[in-house]
């Protein structure tokens, strides 16, 4: 309880961190908001100047921060200029989509790495073992960009699969059901190509720990005691194997979010990675520190949720050597 | 008239009490040491018995820093090894060593045996690396390991060689007192009587003093001066000559220490 | 409790069993290779021995004088490098070494099991009991509480007091002779005709090994397991066994019953090891700090091809024979033999 209490400060703190290097960073870029205003001839340099007084931009920059936290305090996370709502109202909808994405886009993942690196390192230099490391080198090879890209060609040929978007364009008239089926229909592509990233790393650790785990002691005096091979895989290789890979599982968590950037944008899907490229190119600041903030966070969570499964699944963390 | 010199080693009153379960759960007290008295002079061998979960262990730990216990001194040549100044307290670290009953967990798979051998010397970085060679070669030969295995891995070796090799290294930073952990158990009776040998030698030729963990009762009354009879973490103290006397032990030490006699005399050899 | 067997082999097996009134182990003239980067050596070297049904055979040898490996190859587990090259199994009269891996499962841990030396041979994220439990489970067909019973009573019978509390620990909750005991308890739930044990008492204290030596002879007496136990310790298996093996580089070099091989032992180097022993009273004569007695030299590397006797360059009673023919095993009497030309000689 008390570790858990740790990591949640320790976070937090973090967390301001980031904030605070995100202002500078910010503030290092050249140009802002405002710039592309001004280059309008019909808007006067007093509008302009008014304006950034209004949003507060003439103040130096510990000013704006301390009224950005108050901001955060009020729940806010700021102003965007683009779109003049509080930043908060824009990114709860879009994170929500993304964690849509990136967690089904996981699941996939892992339903699909945990049995075929079982199965190879089962039966290590066999069919299944040589087919699987045969597609993780593909798919290794293969970049995202160009996995969209293929996505959005099947798509438009195929017809098979919508070619973009969340929902079809009709959506706000059709039931809730209808909506969710659409929803899932569009959810395919992206998720498929995200979990076809992710998943060579995936299968190579999971046949690695299992490897390791097969070399145990343990599994050796098990198949002396006539213990059939599946019983051996599943019931005594896998749960050893399990450690490293829920580690891993907590930091892939925070990773798969930057890598959805890049399909959300391709595909168009309205999550957190269009919202964040918009407000870089536009320097809308809060937007864009709103985002790094939720990634940060959503990162730390992995790592931490990371650490509680493995509390609950190793039972040499979870108790205490007696003698 | 010299003084008479002070024990080499001397332990007071040392306590280790371990808690079992989380500050939510009942909690147990697990007296793994419990007012431990001993004394041990220099250039001799002092034997520490007892059946496994004694303690022995644990007492090993704290001699040399491993371990901190909860009460009591452990006194080095005088001087109390239990000050929290850590600068004051590499010295003694580096004339009591410890070696262990399995070397092979304890020795890198990835150095060759000379760096093995050397690696205490580069950690106080003593000496140029030429010297440390020197001497490393030379520890090893003093263990009967040949120079030309220099290269060797540990895990080439066979058992009493590891075993041999991690007495070379703990003989580098020149030590005043070796701690032995059941540092000959599960080896072939032909390399323990080899490898005693060995320690009975260097002891005669460095002044050398042991501490000797052991369950080996008849390899014991070879070979120590002294017999600490350890039993839930206390002391009993015997006499070497009192271990081959079954009623005295029976009395004291209980079953255990006749265990492995009566192994040998149900053969009637 | 007898196992039901699970296929016709096994049931085929057991009948054989019941019926033969021969040995219940007759291995012969087995050779196994090992193949190592390229490099091939012999582990095993022409090794018969024969256990009778109720018989406690003692392995003894040095490390790496192939003793496991003979083990390992009865219960078809060898390592992939290595190979079977020559030879026979014959338990109950079925060669072990022609069955596929199906049956051998079916036999492991029900009909011969082993007891490992490795004290980690326990998986670390599973309860002990069940561990104890999956393979009474996996040989015989009966209920999970009828299961759970019979491992708690194998528990208690076993010296592990607090059978419920052990029943519920993962491996690291429990001391090393109580691991130990659990190993055993694996191997022997399923009441096998064969136990081997891999050094048994090794890594554990006088008291734990008198009561593992114990649980071996209760279990002969009381069922008729035989066991093979291997051991470097001369001591160890002077407690427990009736007959005594010797290996040395591979070859058995000495068979016979226990009280005769130690007080009168053949061959010169079972003669220097039973020297070794500190239990010999004329060891116990010896003053403190006299010198122990050893072997002197090296055993010899695997790898190298000796054509002569392989205990010859360590032998005092080295004649010029020994360096250029092999010996080949001889019977002194019915029931002992021994592998030496100076014990032909005489």
């Amino acid at each position: 309880m008390r570790y858990l209490g740790q990591r949640i400060l320790q976070s937090l703190i973090l967390l301001v961190g980031v904030s605070v290097l995100s202002f500078g960073f910010i503030e290092l870029s050249p140009g802002n908001f405002f710039d592309e205003i001004r280059l309008n001839p019909r808007i006067s340099n007093e509008t302009v100047s008014k304006l950034r007084s209004q949003y507060g931009m003439d103040q130096p920059l510990p000013v704006r921060y301390a009224r950005w936290l108050g901001s955060v305090a009020k729940g806010e996370f700021g102003f965007s200029f683009a779109y003049n709502v509080p930043v908060a109202s824009l990114l709860w909808p879009r994170a929500r989509n993304t964690l849509l994405l990136t967690g089904s886009a996981m699941l996939l993942a892992w339903m699909l790495a945990l049995p075929l690196g079982i199965l190879s390192a089962g039966r290590r230099n066999g069919l299944i073992d040589h087919a699987t490391l045969l597609l993780t080198a593909v798919l290794l090879t293969i970049p995202d960009l160009l996995m969209a890209l293929g996505l959005l060609l099947f798509a438009l040929r195929t017809r098979l699969l919508p070619a973009g978007g969340m929902m079809s364009l009709d959506a706000e008239n059709l039931s809730a059901w209808k909506q969710t089926r659409s929803v899932a229909i569009h959810l395919v592509g992206p998720a498929l190509v995200l979990a076809l990233a992710s998943l060579p790393t995936l299968i190579r650790h999971t046949r690695a720990a299992m490897i390791e785990a097969l070399d145990s002691p343990f599994v050796r005096a098990a198949r002396a005691h006539g213990l059939s091979p599946y019983r051996i895989l599943f019931r005594h290789a896998f749960p050893v194997a399990l450690n490293p890979l829920i580690s891993l599982f907590g930091l892939s968590l925070g990773s798969l979010l930057s890598a959805s950037l890049l399909t959300e944008v391709l595909v168009n899907w309205p999550g957190l990675g269009p919202l964040m490229l918009e407000a870089i190119l536009g320097r809308d600041v809060y937007v864009v520190i709103g985002v790094v903030l939720f990634a940060s966070a959503f990162l730390m969570c992995g790592t931490l949720l990371g650490d509680v499964l493995l509390f609950a699944a190793d039972p040499r963390i979870r108790t205490e050597k007696l003698t | 008239m010299s003084q008479p010199q002070p024990p080499l080693l001397e332990v007071r009153g040392l306590s280790k009490v371990r808690t079992q379960g989380h500050w939510w759960q009942r909690q147990f007290e697990v007296r793994a040491l419990d007012n431990v008295n001993l004394s041990l002079n220099a250039g001799r061998t002092l034997a520490v018995v007892g059946e496994s979960g004694a303690g022995k262990t644990t007492l090993a730990m704290c001699l040399v820093g491993l371990e901190q216990p909860s009460a009591g001194d452990i006194r080095f040549e005088g001087k109390s090894l239990l000050q929290t100044d850590t600068r004051r307290r590499s010295s003694p670290a580096r004339d009591i060593q410890l070696i262990f009953q399995d070397s092979a967990g304890a020795l890198s798979p990835r150095m060759s045996a000379v760096e093995v051998v050397e690696e205490p010397l580069l950690i106080r970085g003593q000496g140029s690396r030429a010297e440390r060679q020197e001497i490393a070669l030379d520890a090893m030969e003093q263990v009967g390991l040949p120079a030309a295995w220099k290269n060797r891995n540990p895990h080439q070796l066979s058992g009493g060689e590891r075993q041999r090799l991690a007495i070379a290294r703990a003989l580098v930073t020149r030590p005043r007192l070796l701690i032995l952990d059941e540092a000959l158990a599960g080896l072939d009776l032909s390399i323990q009587g080899q490898i005693t040998n060995l320690l009975m030698d260097l002891q005669t030729a460095q002044g050398l003093s042991y501490l000797y963990i052991s369950h080996n009762l008849e390899l014991v009354s070879r070979i120590a001066d002294d017999v600490v009879f350890l039993h839930e973490g206390r002391v009993i103290a015997l006499d070497p000559s009192e271990l081959t006397s079954d009623s005295r032990i029976s009395e004291t030490a209980g079953r255990s220490a006749t265990g492995s006699l009566r192994l040998g005399a149900r053969a009637g050899v | 409790m007898r196992v039901a067997g699970g296929d016709s082999t096994s049931t085929t097996v057991l009948q054989a069993c019941d019926q033969s009134a021969g040995d219940l182990l007759r291995v012969k003239n087995l050779t196994v290779r090992y193949c190592v980067a390229g490099t091939e050596f012999t582990a095993v070297d022409d090794v018969s021995l024969a256990i009778a049904p109720g018989e406690i055979v003692g392995l003894l040898g040095e490390s790496g004088c192939g003793k496991t490996t003979v083990a390992l190859s009865l219960l078809g587990v060898l390592p992939e490098s290595a190979r079977v090259t020559a030879g026979s199994v014959l338990f109950c009269r079925q060669d072990l070494l022609s069955l596929k891996e199906s049956q051998l499962r079916r036999l492991r841990g029900a009909q011969i099991s082993v007891i490992y030396q490795d004290s980690s041979v326990l998986n670390p994220v599973i309860r002990v009991g069940d561990q104890v439990c999956e393979v009474l489970r996996a040989h015989a067909t009966c209920s999970l509480g009828e299961a759970r019973d019979k491992v708690r009573s194998v528990f208690t019978s076993i010296g592990l007091t607090e059978s419920e509390r052990i029943y519920q620990a993962y491996p690291h909750q429990l001391s090393g002779g109580q691991r130990q005991r659990i190993a055993i308890a694996q191997a022997l739930i399923c009441s096998p005709r064969l136990v081997i044990a891999d050094e048994p008492t090794a890594s554990v204290d006088p008291d734990t090994a008198e009561e593992i030596l114990d649980y071996m002879r209760r279990m002969k007496e009381a069922y008729g397991t035989s066991f093979l136990v291997i051991s470097h310790d001369p001591d160890a298996l002077a407690a427990v066994a009736d007959r005594i093996i010797v290996m040395y580089a591979g070859q058995i070099v000495e068979d016979g019953p226990l009280s005769e091989l130690y007080s009168q032992p053949l061959h010169p180097y079972t003669q220097a090891l039973l020297q070794c022993s500190l239990n010999r009273k004329k060891s116990q004569e010896a003053g403190r700090r006299e010198p122990l007695p050893f072997i002197p030299g090296n055993s010899p590397d695997p790898l190298e091809v000796i054509p002569g006797c392989s205990f010859a360059s360590r032998c005092v009673h080295r004649m010029q024979i020994c360096d250029t023919h092999r010996p080949e095993t001889f019977e002194t009497s019915s029931s002992r033999s021994v592998r030496c030309f100076k014990c032909e000689a005489s």
